[in-house]
């Protein structure tokens, strides 16, 4: 009889539905999706020409999202697809649904404590920020305790709060454009719809909610992940990641810097910030993936010629091009080399313990892996 | 310090318990917070007799009040909308931007079908045809009975002077309202008016 010996990937599960964490996503989002309709359905019923329009904006709106997140927000690789539709959906459901809630509650107190001139200017920029920012940075701190696979590093908190800011945001242009048919007094509906989406998509969209959540996230992701950072530390930075994109917020909200061009320039403001944040986490995320490449690189799982081409999206596809005919082997190949290299991102875990994914990168060159251990006749 | 490990985040163990509890916790807080913030306001502004109102996206829409009115601060944004009390009578003022050109009779269709929200709400509403309105401001366009629920009133749509802009204009009240409250509600709608832009 021949044996033959086989490796079996490894297939850790990225969510797990055993957590408190879990079932407060879903039960918070389904508590906020019920708030949702019990406000919007009847107009959605009365205006179904602006529903459907928003309907195909927020089609749109979600592939858009999917593809800035997925393909340019976190360094190396997207973001896994469950805790990709976990952070949109809190974000469109959960987050929406309970600041619809808290809003109602701070909006009309402010009014009462400002009066009503003061609160028609500034009730906005104090309300959203607290609120928003917390109901949306709650997402995070939730797919955090989800499982510990899924938020591992800053550039994993960064990329899952801009989905959740995806989320939220995508949900409130549907909102806002069906109020919008109430401030143009039922007249032209699906004109007064499209406007509204027209300006908060095309004007204000590259600065809205997904860059200020992204920025908290990243100080959520550092919190939960910076191995070897004292507490404090830790802390400090999340905290003063929350109070940026709380500041963020408040700008974008406040009647500071009116007009046109500041309907323009607030929304800019926030994405260059965004930015700088992303490339502070993208250089640490890219120096630790360089000092686990030549790590493994030393301990022989990958060969130097493809620990060069694995950082880059272009790379990677260029040097499987020169694979010809082999290449769907090679891409396999490829992906279980950046499974292990994802899997020696967090500091403090053990180089011994990423052994699996070093045994199934060298069963894949020997063509002995197998995706599940084979049955026993 | 290294609280993370092996396990890859920090949030392991314990903590994946407690910690979406906690925020569980802080969002109830805040709630709660927010909630005893607003219970420890006034629930309404008493309007001094004459107070003139200036209320719409670019504030050129006024109203003037009479005696005895109440600015309902928690249902009024003055930017879109106030919410004015007296007695069991209700003045809801609403700006809305137009399409410019747009007829009152549009307006009123309009009124109509926003109020398509009401009724599939639950809410019974009753709409009658409308007839020429010029309140003693000078500003004209359309009035018409309404009725939401148990409440009986009028219902009118006031063109800007462009018809770019409108105050629609609601006035509600139990069908025993007194004479003096829908007297002085008729006067709030009298009043109203709009700016000319600077």
């Amino acid at each position: 009889m021949t044996t033959y010996a086989h490796t079996v990937m490894p297939r850790p599960a990225n969510i797990s539905a055993r957590t408190v964490a879990f079932w407060m996503l879903i039960i918070v989002s389904a508590f906020g999706l019920w708030t949702l309709q019990s406000d919007f359905l009847p107009v959605v019923i009365a205006f179904p020409g602006s529903a459907a329009l928003g309907v195909l904006v927020t089609g749109f709106g979600i592939v858009v999202a999917l593809w800035i997140a997925r393909r340019f927000l976190r360094p190396v690789q997207a973001p896994a697809w469950s805790g990709t539709w976990l952070a949109l959906m809190w974000g469109a459901f959960g987050a929406c649904g309970l600041a619809l809630v808290m809003n109602g509650i701070l909006l009309s107190a402010w009014s009462r404590a400002l009066g009503p001139n003061a609160a028609g200017d500034w009730a906005a920029a104090l309300t959203a920020p607290i609120n928003e920012e917390a109901a949306k940075a709650a997402g995070v701190v939730l797919l955090a305790c989800v499982s510990t696979r899924l938020v591992r590093s800053t550039a994993d908190g960064f990329v899952y709060g801009a989905l959740v800011g995806f989320g939220f945001q995508i949900m409130e242009n549907f909102t806002y454009g069906l109020n919008g048919i109430g401030l143009a007094g039922g007249v032209d509906p699906v004109g007064a719809t499209g406007q509204v989406l027209w300006v908060r998509i095309l004007l204000t969209g590259i600065g809205s909610h997904w860059t200020m959540s992204a920025v908290a996230g990243a100080g959520i992701g550092y919190l939960v992940s910076a191995s070897g950072r004292s507490t404090a530390r830790r802390i400090g930075v999340a905290a003063g990641c929350f109070a940026l994109a709380m500041g963020m917020h408040w700008l974008f909200n406040s009647p500071l810097f009116g007009g046109i061009a500041g309907t323009i320039g607030k929304p800019l403001a926030n994405f260059a910030i965004m930015v700088v944040v992303y490339l502070v986490v993208r250089r640490g995320f890219r120096a630790r993936w360089a000092a686990v490449t030549a790590e493994e690189v030393q301990y022989g799982s990958l060969a130097p010629v493809e620990a060069e081409s694995l950082s880059k999206r272009r790379a990677r596809r260029r040097f499987l091009r020169s694979f010809g005919a082999v290449r769907v082997a090679q891409q396999r190949l490829q992906q279980l080399e950046l499974d292990l290299l994802e899997e020696r991102i967090p500091e403090g875990i053990d180089p011994a313990a990423a052994q699996p994914w070093r045994d199934a990168v060298a069963a894949a060159r020997q063509g002995t892996l197998l995706d599940r251990p084979p049955q026993v006749l | 310090m290294n609280d993370i490990g092996a396990a890859g985040n920090a949030v392991y163990g314990r903590r994946r318990i407690w910690a979406p509890l906690a925020v569980a916790g802080v969002l109830l807080a805040l709630i709660g917070a927010e909630a005893l913030f607003a219970r420890s306001q006034p629930a309404g502004v008493t309007l001094v007799p004459d107070t003139v109102i200036e209320f719409g996206a670019e504030r050129d829409a006024t109203v003037q009040v009479g005696d005895g009115w109440v600015l309902d601060s928690g249902a009024s944004d003055i930017n879109s909308q106030i919410v004015l009390v007296r007695g069991n009578t209700l003045v809801e003022l609403s700006d809305v931007t137009l399409p410019t050109g747009t007829s009152p009779e549009e307006m009123w269709t309009g009124l109509d079908r926003l109020l398509d929200i009401e009724r599939h709400h639950g809410t019974e509403v009753w709409l009658d045809t409308p007839t020429d309105y010029e309140n003693a401001a000078g500003t004209t366009g359309l009035q018409g009975n309404l009725q939401v629920g148990t409440r009986v009133g009028q219902a009118f749509v006031l063109a800007g002077p462009d018809g770019a802009q409108a105050v629609e204009a609601k006035v509600l009240a139990p069908s025993q309202a007194s004479d003096q409250d829908l007297a002085a509600a008729a006067k709030v709608i009298d009043s109203i008016a709009f700016q000319e832009a600077s």
